[in-house]
């Protein structure tokens, strides 16, 4: 077995073709909406907190619903359901996408 | 031989080990309930071996307090064989973890659990093919049925007698390279570590190995930070992150190779989170479901505690009777059956049945939803909606409420959560609330005196966390699906949490009983109404109350009890004002929480912690019950 072949490329931020202006922070999705993570700013490890429980920038995930009066958002990512409050959803920058093929 | 269970939270780990070694770890659906390590002595096959409980940790990287754990034990105990449990119906998130396992040169078997809840998403997961691109042994798991549990440790025994290794997964090339360079810089350094796990780490800039190894090779930190700068130059990142975003898609990749996604079966546990979750219904069904549950654990409680108490009424006259010519033996007797009472009587009965509740609405997944629904609102107090659940037991008890600040990842929180969950009236001062306030003033004053303690607990939080210097970091929660509870696993749970109590709190409520009598017997009663005077002069309350606020410390409804002895009156609005009852309830409401709970404060957050939190109650109870008398001099 080989690993090599099994390798795809790292997810970074320059790696994703983008076009510029269609960014936004995670709180301005609707719900239903698909879509791709850009990054995650702000510090305090936040970064490194949302990558260990599998959240990068690169990922696909839909938007479930946003909780009323300032309350967290519900994301649908790789088949489970993950909460994020407010404060963390502010510092996450996405773009709309359609649904990958292989999600939808 | 020695088996290691490492999984990442909500994966079944904990329920596999109670499994086979009977209930000794914390399980919930909910993220991170185990935080220390537990181990047991299991025999398979006629062979005994020993079989570790590791904490639920997301990644080996180290940080936060259970991933430390998990890597410091791997990283100094030997382990045979590492049983890695991977929630099959999110594989893809569950592989980044073995990935990581991979490389540690221990064997692994990694065991797919929860097949039925992949099966019942409609996951088709090619088994074989998975074993084949791991290269380990993978077996199928349904731990909460006991399905496979067997033929996982049968497995797990024969790759501990073969000994045989995976095989890691490869990095890019210029990763691979900086791995070597690391390797050679360790060479014949270390002697229980096996350098490439060990450069690996190092190279992600573990923080807890860097300093072991440090410690023996001082060149290694800048040799480190210098590869990393090469790193970062040409990939624009550092290491750990190129590391962990690699394993990420090699994760993400494989699962998909693995995974044939079919029909998902839409069930009423898809549907159940429209309604729970809705910005109105679910405020309604939180409140329902809430309202039921307590008033389930009022009505039970309330129906054990009253014969119990006459019991040990009728038991502590019987035996003053018999030892009435040895004063001194009886006040003892009847200190220790005061205390012995007070568990027995008046916490057992409230606290089985909530815990029980409360571990059936934890395995069901709803705790997590009420955390979800509260983020707002906690916020403002300057916590996360996972800190709703410690305010909810407070309701009942604050010893389970301060137990359950665990779940809270934040040292900060835990403190906060605690503090403010020990303001929360519990079933105990609801019998004063009840007892003197609606009795003699009617309920709806009690109701004030409930909204008011929740106005006070919110400007308290407020000011408590403008005060600490970190920012409460924000929600970040897995939403579990629904579950079936097993009644074995609810009744086991409730058992295992009860016994903390048993076991570290009611011993002290004994003894702080017994003392109390002895000052009792010594007539020491003046003695500590003029102690307390301060308090009661600047509150305006009669002198006498003295005795029966420290009696409170014990066991909160105490207070009312003796309350009655100290006063001498059977009637009391012939000894209190209507403004001196509003005063001294609202007093008893907010100041030092009863002995069990403040031994499980220290318990939780150490002794200083536990005194600082005493001492602020005492103060808010203070300013409150001021504010109190004020507004109430106002209406009377």
């Amino acid at each position: 077995m080989d690993w090599k072949l099994v390798i795809i490329h790292s997810y970074s931020i320059d790696r994703i073709n983008y076009k510029q202006g269609t960014f936004m922070n995670l709180l301005r999705v609707d719900s239903g909406k698909w879509i791709r993570v850009i990054s995650i700013s702000g510090g305090g490890g936040l970064d490194i907190k949302l990558r260990n429980i599998g959240f990068m920038p690169g990922d696909y995930a839909r938007v479930i619903r946003q909780a009323p009066f300032g309350g967290p958002v519900l994301l649908e990512i790789s088949g489970r359901e993950l909460a994020l409050g407010q404060g963390i959803a502010r510092k996450i920058e996405v773009e709309e996408c359609t649904p990958p093929c292989d999600l939808c | 031989m020695r088996f290691v269970l490492i999984g990442q939270p909500n994966c079944g780990k904990s329920t596999l080990f109670n499994q086979v070694a009977g209930y000794k770890a914390e399980t919930g659906n909910f993220a991170g309930t185990t935080v220390t390590y537990t181990g047991s002595k299991v025999r398979v096959l006629g062979e005994v071996f020993e079989l570790i409980d590791l904490p639920g940790t997301y990644t080996l990287s180290g940080s936060n307090p259970a991933e430390r754990e998990t890597l410091k034990y791997l990283f100094s105990h030997s382990a045979d064989v590492i049983i890695n449990v991977v929630d099959a119906s999110h594989l893809s998130q569950g592989l980044g973890l073995t990935l990581e396992l991979l490389e540690l040169q221990i064997p692994v078997v990694v065991a797919l659990n929860m097949m039925d809840e992949a099966t019942r998403m409609g996951m088709v997961i090619d088994g074989p093919e998975l074993e084949n691109r791991l290269g380990t042994r993978v077996v199928p798991l349904v731990a909460s049925r006991g399905r496979g549990v067997r033929n996982l440790f049968i497995t797990a025994l024969e790759l501990g007698r073969s000994g045989r290794l995976p095989v890691r997964p490869m990095y890019g090339k210029d990763i691979e390279d900086a791995i070597q360079a690391v390797i050679s810089k360790l060479d014949g350094q270390i002697a229980n570590f096996h350098p490439e796990p060990l450069a690996v780490k190092l190279l992600e800039r573990n923080e807890h190995l860097i300093s072991l190894e440090q410690g023996r090779n001082p060149e290694i930190l800048p040799f480190i930070t210098s590869i990393n700068k090469k790193i970062i130059r040409d990939r624009g990142q550092d290491a750990s992150w190129v590391l962990s975003s690699e394993r990420h898609g090699l994760a993400a990749n494989l699962a998909r190779r693995v995974v044939q996604q079919g029909e998902r079966h839409v069930s009423w546990r898809d549907r159940l989170d429209d309604i729970l979750l809705n910005p109105f219904w679910g405020y309604v069904a939180l409140i329902v479901i809430l309202f039921t549950f307590f008033q389930i654990i009022y009505s039970l409680g309330s129906s054990l505690e009253e014969p119990l108490l006459r019991f040990f009424d009728l038991l502590n006259v019987y035996l003053s009777r018999i030892l009435s010519d040895y004063p001194f033996l009886a006040e003892l007797v009847t200190g220790t059956l005061q205390g012995v009472a007070g568990g027995v009587a008046i916490v057992l009965p409230y606290l089985l049945p909530f815990l029980l509740g409360l571990g059936f609405l934890e395995d069901v997944g709803y705790l997590p939803r009420v955390a979800f629904l509260m983020d707002a609102l906690m916020h403002r107090m300057g916590l996360h909606g996972k800190a709703i659940v410690p305010f909810i037991l407070g309701y009942g008890c604050n010893v389970p409420a301060v137990m359950s600040t665990r779940m809270l990842e934040e040292r900060r929180d835990r403190y906060l959560a605690s503090a403010l969950a020990t303001l929360v009236p519990c079933a105990a001062r609801l019998a004063v609330v009840f007892g003197l306030v609606a009795f003699y003033l009617g309920p709806v004053v009690a109701l004030w005196i409930y909204l008011f303690n929740l106005f006070v607990i919110a400007v308290t939080g407020r000011i408590i966390s403008a005060l600490l210097p970190e920012d409460t970091p924000g929600l970040i929660l897995e939403m579990p699906v629904y579950r079936v509870p097993t009644i074995k696993t609810v009744f086991q749970k409730a058992w295992f949490r009860a016994r903390e109590f048993v076991v570290e709190a009611w011993p002290i409520l004994i003894i702080g009983s017994i003392i109390l009598s002895i000052l009792n017997y010594y007539n020491l009663a003046r003695m500590i109404n003029l102690l307390v005077l301060p308090i009661t002069w600047f509150l305006g309350l009669p002198y006498e109350v003295g005795v029966p606020l420290i009696f409170g410390i014990l066991r909160k409804e105490l207070s009312l009890i003796m309350l009655r002895q100290a006063l001498n009156v059977t009637n009391f609005s012939q000894g209190l004002t209507a403004i001196q009852m509003i005063t001294f309830t609202v007093f008893v409401v907010f100041y030092i929480p009863c002995l069990a709970t403040l031994a499980m404060l220290k318990r939780e957050l150490g002794k200083r912690d536990m005194l600082t939190i005493a001492g602020l109650t005492v103060l808010i109870a203070m300013i409150a019950a001021t504010l109190a008398r004020g507004i109430a001099w106002f209406i009377y």
